[in-house]
């Protein structure tokens, strides 16, 4: 062997075992990243930048979810996305059961990302990011290259082979190189494997908000209904067995030794058809004839059946004091008792008027009956 | 082997890695090949609300309507798919809300926010409910987020919008004459969102 082909054969042999360093390093570097849970991906898109970017590469730790908080860069597999990595920012997170929901957007976006994930599964969060390697691995990675450096490798060491056959050494050099050339192959085949990527997800949102819709607090249009007297009267504590019927007034009085109480009775509408609606006041309405005002008037519910013809103080009715109605007394406006809560529990006997404090020095007022001008009136309202 | 041999050998795979390149680029030029090439550009969208609501029903009564149009326009320079979806708060209303969206276009000048005068409907019948129609059902029942949102269009779509596309889009909510709806009330947001294809 002359000094002129030594040179270059001794050239050759630093640079494969560069080659085979270089490789073995890759390879226990990958190693040990896997061991310690991490995974390097290639960044292909830009909607977090400028904290992550395009043609990064970033290396990510597998995590519990639980761990993961507001904040955090954390890559997950996109079920809106085809299942794609994607890599954004947590914005939101909370348990739910067994599971931690969160939501995520890209730093340069507007739209976010709702998704959960098993408590007990993992999840990558960004660990280190290195800018632009991601493009050389890119390109590394394509399946043509590689084949082209696999090429490359074999053609070397067939090269070699052939170079040693000339001097019947052929079998102590393929044994030198062959495990530098298999190093180097395995690293290359090893690099599009290991190297995940992570995808282009951008989004956009453009919202209309504040549409507010009321309805209304009841759909019944049912009309007000307004019902007469069908039977009214009064009876006085100074003549026990006379009635009243045919009076075109009825008589409230507070006086020691007369004091006048008047009947009055309504025919009750059956309610409306429609179901939506429900009795929301009653008013039983009284038209002065003769009063003075400065009275308080109660309206009971009558509990009794009674007749306009018959009743007199000694027969009168009995009441009940449940859901007693007051109004004052006025000497020339109607006189309007809130008999709701009455008619609601059923008042199909009627109402007994009377002063609410008897038998002081005071004169007798009176009211128009249905003989009389005003009939007693019960107006009926529904919603 | 011979040196010539050697030689085709190394040309062989010199070709390989100059395909390689090749087929890089091609892959760079088109937005379907998102698993191995870098993606640069904007995704955005934009409507003509200037921030107003665009529909409101007050002490509302069983068939009582309310009916608006809303323009959509992409300005990203990705292709995206979008999808409707919208979010609602309140007592319960929104079961009885009927929500009808039809997207289509103005066959003049657009008329101010939020009127619908002009408007003309896609012809294609999206979703069994008539032309344009991309939603027909209750407002309980319109998508809450992204992943369960309506896509622009169905069941035509996904359509991918380019830059400067724009749509119209007419929105009816409708009240259900149902006793138990008196008293509820609702707020909703509509929400266009698009996402690169």
């Amino acid at each position: 062997m002359g000094p002129d082909r030594g040179q270059p054969r001794r050239r050759h042999g630093r640079a494969g075992a560069a080659v085979a360093a270089l490789a073995v390093g890759w390879l226990l570097a990958l190693g040990l990243l896997f061991i310690a849970g991490h995974r390097p991906l290639v960044v292909y898109s830009a909607s977090m930048a400028p904290t992550v970017d395009s043609g990064d590469l970033i290396i990510t730790r597998a995590v519990r979810p639980a761990s993961v908080a507001v904040g955090d860069v954390v890559s997950f597999h996109d079920r809106t996305r085809a299942g794609r990595l994607v890599t954004h920012r947590v914005t939101e997170t909370h348990r739910e059961g067994h599971r931690i929901a969160f939501v995520t957007r890209g730093d340069v976006n507007n739209g976010s990302e709702r998704w959960s994930s098993d408590a007990d599964a993992r999840l990558g969060r960004l660990a280190l990011r290195i800018p632009l390697v991601g493009y050389a691995a890119t390109w590394l990675t394509r399946l043509p290259i590689t084949l082209g450096l696999l090429a490359i490798i074999s053609v070397s060491l067939a090269n070699a082979a052939i170079a040693a056959r000339a001097t019947h050494s052929a079998k102590r050099v393929l044994s030198r190189r062959l495990p530098a050339a298999m190093a180097a192959a395995a690293a290359v085949i090893s690099a599009p494997v290991a190297l995940g990527a992570t995808d282009g997800a951008y989004s956009a949102v453009v919202a209309n908000a504040a549409n507010s819709f009321q309805a209304a607090a009841s759909f019944c249009n049912a009309a007000p209904v307004t019902v007469t007297s069908s039977a009214d009267t009064f009876v006085d504590s100074k003549s026990t067995t006379t009635n009243y019927g045919a009076e075109t007034d009825i008589g409230v009085a507070s006086v020691p030794g007369e004091n006048m109480r008047a009947l009055v009775k309504f025919p009750l509408p059956a309610p409306p058809a429609d179901p939506s609606c429900s009795l929301k006041s009653a008013v039983l309405r009284l038209e002065p004839t003769m009063s003075f005002g400065g009275r308080t008037l109660q309206a009971k519910r009558i509990t009794a059946g009674w007749g306009e013809a018959t009743a007199r103080w000694v027969n009168q009715p009995s009441t009940t004091d449940v859901d007693l109605a007051a109004a004052p007394s006025s000497g020339t406006t109607t006189v309007s008792f809130d008999v709701t809560a009455q008619v609601v529990a059923g008042a199909t006997d009627g109402f007994l008027i009377r002063d609410s404090v008897e038998s002081e020095f005071f004169g007798v007022q009176t009211y128009s009956s249905r003989e009389g001008a005003k009939d007693p009136s019960l107006v009926l309202t529904y919603g | 082997m011979s040196r010539r041999s050697v030689l085709t050998v190394v040309a062989i795979a010199l070709a390989c890695v100059l395909a390689g390149a090749q087929t890089w680029a091609a892959y760079d030029a088109t937005t379907a090949s998102r698993a191995n090439s870098v993606t640069t550009g904007t995704v955005a969208l934009a409507d003509n609300d200037s921030g107003n609501a665009m529909l409101s029903l007050s002490s509302a009564l069983p068939g009582a309507t309310d009916t608006a149009c809303i323009t959509v326009t992409y300005t990203g320079s990705l292709a995206s798919t979008v999808r409707l979806h919208g979010t609602t708060t309140g007592s319960g209303l929104d079961a009885y809300l009927d929500l009808k969206i039809t997207r289509g276009s103005f066959s003049g000048a657009p008329p101010a926010f939020d009127s619908c005068a002009t408007f003309s409907p896609d012809a294609t019948d999206y979703v069994g409910s008539g032309s344009g129609v991309v939603y027909n059902g209750t407002l309980q029942a319109f998508p809450d987020d992204y992943a369960a949102g309506r896509v622009d269009p169905l069941p035509a779509g996904p359509e991918a919008w380019t830059s400067g596309e724009s749509h119209v889009y007419k929105v009816q909510v409708t009240l259900r004459n149902n006793a138990s709806a008196a008293g509820k009330a609702a707020t909703q947001t509509f929400t266009w969102e698009a996402r690169n294809t």
